[in-house]
């Protein structure tokens, strides 16, 4: 994979992480549940700032970032507090592998915001319950 | 790292539960880079002295918690600088690793308090 397929990779799964987060933090009863509201909103803003970020690496590489498809498919019903928070750790779960992927493909600078986006989605990932694991982003080892 | 949970671990016995996944994840990350290593370079330890365990378990969980967030913090800068992609994303998960079990010892230290 060469360092602008990384990029657009990584794109690609930011555009689904921002869309799945819209749509959770949406269906949350916030008022019922203002921690798990907050830490949606959180993710949300960042995987939203990552998407921008990532947007404009690839338009510096010289190339034409991909486009968001219109919808994704959400990884559960996505009707519970339970599931809601599911969703965001199974979408985390994914960003990290993306994110492992761009650390392997890349060099310098955009290594290096490859490295600090899966240290902070690991984390993340165990605020919505998620486990630690011996390699985050990169399971098969 | 391995060898500090370890030693955590002897001195705080009843510590045996939140120090189980770090003592587990270290282990990994020893042998995978053992045999990435195959010369046998990893089995060297530095001559680094060891650092003190605190007396309470609080503290002992704290202290765990802030080196494995400095070995995070290493271990990104090693992934940084790694020739070879493949390995670049290996230290990286390492890193992300060592950061995660930082904010579980560190939230296990905190329930201490």
């Amino acid at each position: 994979m060469t360092p602008l397929e990384a990029l657009q990779q990584t794109l690609a799964g930011e555009h689904a992480a921002v869309y799945v987060y819209g749509v959770l933090g949406g269906r949350l009863g916030a008022s019922a549940h203002p921690a798990l509201a907050r830490r949606l909103t959180a993710a949300y803003t960042t995987h939203r700032g990552r998407r921008d970020r990532l947007t404009a690496m690839v338009r510096s590489a010289g190339a034409e970032p991909v486009a968001s498809a219109l919808s994704y498919r959400l990884p559960n019903p996505c009707r519970t507090p339970a599931q809601l928070t599911a969703a965001a750790r199974v979408t985390e779960l994914r960003c990290a592998a993306v994110y492992a992927a761009a650390v392997g493909s890349t060099a310098r600078s955009d290594r290096r915001w490859a490295i600090d986006a899966l240290v902070d989605t690991a984390v993340r990932e165990m605020s919505f319950g998620g486990v630690p694991t011996a390699f985050p982003g990169a399971e098969e080892l | 790292m391995l060898d500090r949970v370890l030693a955590t671990g002897r001195v705080h016995p009843h510590l045996a539960g939140p120090l189980a996944g770090a003592r587990a994840t270290h282990r990994a990350h020893v042998d995978l880079l053992a045999r990435a290593v195959p010369t046998g370079a990893a089995a060297r330890r530095p001559a680094r002295r060891r650092q003190p365990v605190p007396r309470s378990q609080a503290a002992a969980l704290a202290a765990l918690a802030g080196a494995e967030d400095r070995l995070a913090s290493a271990g990104g800068g090693h992934a940084l600088v790694a020739r070879s992609g493949p390995f670049a994303r290996v230290l990286a998960s390492m890193a992300a690793s060592a950061a995660q079990q930082g904010a579980r010892l560190a939230a296990a230290g905190e329930d201490l308090r």
